[in-house]
């Protein structure tokens, strides 16, 4: 480091933010578990999470809260909203916007969400909407692949 | 900086510096050693965190920005050329991934400011007078009242000795040659702050 660089200041508000806003617990092992099951044999684009809110307005419990997913990549945005089924399931609705390539016409997606216990695919339809009726609480991941074609976006894992 | 050369950095003795310790897990790791990775992440995550934080994004969304991060290195890692390069690839991949975000959502929270601070202890400190005494609440009263740019470039530096200003600049809206100023002008402006409040 040089001279500075250790400002002692800065030392201190390095202590500072490590003290009062520290990483999540867990966030390493998340890491570390995306990075295990990121297959890399599979070329694809990564979806980033731009929103996620939690809907609060009339509910008992943490149980009972929606959730509203929002990610892009170039050229794509996906909207999830995640409703709570019973307390072990979740109901995801989600809704894909493409922008359309040159020729106009956007290929066929499937969506498929990786979880732990296994992966659950759903057709995407044609105004871009796809669901996943009932999947297990827990560390989740969207692939949305495109059909006859190497184009595949990921999302990160996440909670729902 | 003149001053942040690789080989000749004065002070990083005392302990082995992250970036050394980044360097030596990912040479391994492009040796085949694939535990290595393992350890970089767990060294490197908790930079990249207050990194993304640094530009304001939400909880959710910087944890997001860390984990893309890391993805982009196992699929681009071939393009880090040195191996003393990784931490500044990282701090800039991730830096670049938060921009991102921050600017296609025009909701990400500068709320959370607020409820940082409102979640602290209120500390008498004064009878503190050393910096490293000072604890973390009553140093955040002095910074919070830094305006945002000051707030975000002191954070980044804070955890990157040797910051890309070149990407920094373009980030903050900056011209690069004013960001070593601004950078002594945040500085000096909270150390006043600190010195006024009798923290100092």
């Amino acid at each position: 480091m040089n001279a500075e660089d250790r400002d002692p200041l800065l030392v201190a508000i390095n202590r500072m933010y490590s003290e009062l806003d520290p990483p999540p617990a867990g966030l390493t092992e998340r890491v570390l578990a995306a990075l295990a099951v990121d297959d890399l044999d599979l070329e694809y684009e990564l979806l980033t999470m731009v929103h996620r809110s939690q809907q609060l307005a009339g509910v008992r419990s943490a149980d009972d809260q929606k959730l509203v997913l929002e990610f892009t990549a170039v050229g794509m945005t996906v909207m999830l909203r995640v409703s709570p089924v019973d307390a072990g399931h979740r109901r995801i609705d989600g809704w894909v916007t493409r922008t359309a390539d040159a020729s106009g016409d956007a290929p066929d997606l499937t969506a498929s969400l990786w979880q732990e216990q296994g992966t659950h695919t759903a057709g995407v339809g044609s105004h871009g909407r796809f669901e996943f009726a009932g999947v297990p609480r827990g560390l989740t991941r969207l692939d949305l692949l495109a059909t006859g074609s190497d184009s595949a976006f990921r999302t990160t894992l996440f909670e729902i | 900086m003149a001053a942040s050369d690789v080989t000749g950095r004065p002070g990083a003795t005392e302990e082995v510096s992250v970036w050394v310790r980044a360097t030596a897990c990912f040479e391994r790791w492009q040796g085949g050693e694939s535990a290595a990775l393992d350890e970089l992440v767990r060294l490197m995550t908790p930079v990249l965190w207050h990194t993304v934080r640094a530009y304001g994004l939400s909880q959710a969304a910087a944890e997001d920005a860390v984990q893309n991060t890391w993805l982009a290195l196992v699929r681009n890692g071939h393009q880090v050329a040195q191996a003393a390069a990784i931490g500044g690839w990282l701090l800039t991949t991730a830096r670049r991934t938060a921009w991102r975000t921050k600017t296609s959502d025009g909701k990400a929270t500068a709320v959370e400011d607020t409820q940082l601070a409102a979640g602290l202890p209120s500390t008498a400190a004064a009878e503190t007078s050393a910096l490293e005494e000072l604890a973390g609440s009553a140093l955040w009263e002095h910074v919070r009242t830094l305006d945002e740019r000051c707030q975000r470039l002191l954070r980044i530096v804070a955890f990157d000795d040797r910051p890309d200003y070149a990407g920094l600049a373009q980030n903050l809206g900056m011209p690069i040659g004013s960001i070593g100023p601004t950078r002594r002008r945040c500085l000096d402006k909270l150390r006043s702050s600190l010195e006024k409040g009798g923290q100092l």
